[in-house]
């Protein structure tokens, strides 16, 4: 997968001489007591010496000093880097909120994140477990406590096996009808289809076809309020963002089924059922493949679709006689409010 | 080449911000080092030999204050939470972003505090002090947070530790529940109608967003408290807080936005009285 992310990882080589000029300057005190996590296991000084090292040589220029994510490599990147201080992970394989297992830290270091300066590193196994434990120093509250001594990580989202797997056509399909219909993704993120297409998708969702669905502005993206950042986060257009995590089906469905903490995007596991999500994932990684000039020529044809004439009565028994209309009504009145 | 052009034409907006940035980063990063390493230069800005920030110590536990000595067998502690003044008008909420939410509550309005002829609903109200120090039956009540014509039901979330909240969706639309304690944040998506899922909270922490990031009209509180004596004001503005041991308390009253009051009752046998007012402005 190739866009911006290729492009940001281009570039980001940049910040690989200015990691290395900043290992001749360990200004960072030494650790002298060793550190106990939530689950006892304690972590001696050599390996937190250790990993302050290799923290300083791979991570530093990016993640700061401090670790709050205000390296003077990191100044302006988009996203920023990550500020290991708040304990906040967005990919981390477990329910959104939660703090990862080490396997999954490990998952984002060496396979890195697409579309930002985040590269994939080789690190040798025991200094990226060193480094590891020692980033989870970082993170203390504001009562002085450390997070990671006091909280265990989540446990891992169990990603079944591919429901799909030699279906894709399949799947795709019931993909793009439960985005549209059961999940509602359009909510937040941008609709891929007809004005008739989410009207079916709603049908197939709740056995009645629905406009109020739609959501205005409803082929782009809408910005949502992220806690965690302070500000507002514009969710994923998968033809043209880059999905950080991993875009194949597999690593889609970890990402939606987990959600994504500090962010407006929720857990699905449980939610929907697993083969659903999974079709989802299908959906989104064939948008991702849609090149730029076909996904601009799509959103076009949407944005030009007439009026749409829902083709059964509408919907609810009890209301039917207000109908579309009606609604459109509510909406004046809501403006002169 | 065609290929990288493309790369370039389809996030300009990034390759702008990103290009000059890396250089000047570049460069500070050498600037730091310099700095760092090589004797005292003209600049002296010490910014880069700064010591690694240490934790910020613990504050010291207070020394547990010991629980007054009070006979009796107990009993609840009662009262009325009042308002003193205009009470805040409702307005209607807009949410014509969401028509299916339109459709479902038509007429919603939202005030920042539910008053009526004087009394305020909705008040969280605790025993802040005088507890003895020890780890409480977990209660077994349930509580219900409900999602109902796009707004929850009710705004004011009291539970104590691991206590089970159940979560309803109402409406037969999306919804995300998203509760944002420092500790144990979650956020599950709810999409259809009648779903019903199960959280707690492991940490006390007072007055915490529980909000749905869909609507971003739809906000609760949560009160999350490590004992079972706690209560929520009714629309009468009447609370009752049951089987309380005998004690000398102080009971704080807080609402999400009018502020928090604390009061001083002495539980002996039976009802015990603590009442509070808030006033406008």
């Amino acid at each position: 997968m190739v866009r911006a992310g290729l492009l940001s990882n281009r570039l980001a080589w940049g910040l690989v001489p200015a990691a290395l000029l900043t290992l001749s300057c360990d200004t960072m005190e030494p650790i002298t007591e060793p550190f106990t996590l939530a689950d006892e296991t304690v972590v001696s000084v050599a390996q937190l010496e250790n990993g302050r090292e290799k923290y300083v040589l791979y991570c530093r220029a990016c993640h700061g000093e401090q670790g709050d994510g205000r390296g003077p490599a990191g100044i302006g990147m988009r996203p920023p880097p990550r500020n290991f201080k708040e304990g906040y992970f967005k990919f981390g394989g477990v329910a959104a909120g939660e703090l990862p297992p080490d396997s999954e830290i490990k998952r984002i270091v060496l396979g890195g994140l697409e579309g930002t300066a985040m590269l994939p590193w080789k690190i040798p196994e025991k200094d990226l477990d060193d480094v590891i434990q020692y980033i989870k120093t970082f993170a203390v509250d504001e009562d002085g406590a450390n997070i990671w001594q006091e909280d265990e990580p989540g446990e891992l989202i169990e990603i079944p096996e591919d429901p799909w797997a030699g279906k894709k056509a399949e799947a795709i399909a019931r993909g793009k009808s439960v985005y549209h219909g059961l999940a509602q993704c359009l909510k937040c993120h941008p609709a891929y289809g007809t004005y008739q297409e989410i009207w079916d998708a709603t049908a197939e969702a709740t056995g009645q076809g629905s406009t109020s669905a739609f959501r205005k502005g409803m082929y782009y993206p809408e910005a949502k309020y992220a806690d965690a950042y302070g500000h507002k986060l514009l969710p994923p257009d998968f033809t043209r963002h880059p999905i950080k995590a991993g875009a194949t089906p597999k690593d889609i469905y970890r990402t939606i089924a987990a959600g994504i903490g500090g962010t407006a995007m929720p857990m699905w596991k449980g939610s929907i059922p697993d083969e659903d999500i999974y079709a989802i994932s299908y959906f989104v990684a064939d948008l991702y493949t849609m090149d730029g000039e076909a996904s601009k020529k799509a959103r076009e044809a949407w944005l030009a679709q007439p009026e749409f004439v829902p083709p059964t009565p509408p919907e609810e028994g009890a209301e039917g006689a207000e109908g579309e209309d009606a609604e459109g009504d509510d909406d004046d009145e809501a403006e002169e409010q | 080449m065609k290929g990288a052009l493309a790369h370039v034409m389809s996030a300009p907006m990034f390759a702008r911000r990103i290009t000059p940035i890396l250089f000047v980063s570049g460069a500070l990063a050498l600037g730091a080092c310099s700095k760092g390493d090589k004797k005292p230069a003209a600049d002296k800005k010490p910014a880069a030999a700064k010591p690694a920030e240490k934790p910020a110590e613990k504050p010291a536990e207070k020394p547990a204050e010991k629980p007054a000595e009070v006979a009796g067998k107990g009993g609840s502690i009662k009262g009325v939470v009042s308002f003193d003044g205009a009470a805040p008008k409702p307005a209607k909420i807009d949410m014509k972003k969401d028509p299916k939410c339109v459709k479902t509550n038509k007429d919603a309005m939202r005030s920042d505090a539910k008053i009526a002829d004087g009394k305020v609903a909705e008040v969280f109200v605790h025993i802040k002090s005088g507890l003895p120090d020890k780890k409480w039956d977990t209660r077994e009540d349930e509580v219900v947070l409900d999602q109902v014509g796009c707004l929850y039901n009710p705004r004011v979330v009291g539970l104590q530790e691991d206590q089970k909240l159940t979560i309803v969706n109402s409406d037969p639309l999306l919804h995300n529940v998203h509760a944002t304690p420092k500790r144990g944040e979650f956020n599950m998506a709810m999409p259809t109608q009648g779903m019903k899922l199960q959280k707690s909270f492991k940490k006390k922490e007072l007055g915490f967003d529980i909000k749905c990031d869909v609507h971003a009209w739809m906000k609760a509180w949560g009160y999350v408290v490590d004992h079972p004596f706690f209560a929520t004001s009714a629309a009468d503005g009447s609370f009752e807080i049951k089987d309380v041991p005998a004690g000398k308390y102080t009971v704080e009253f807080i609402h999400p936005t009018l502020g928090a009051q604390e009061a001083e009752v002495t539980v002996t046998d039976g009802e015990a009285m603590a009442s509070a007012t808030f006033k406008a402005g």
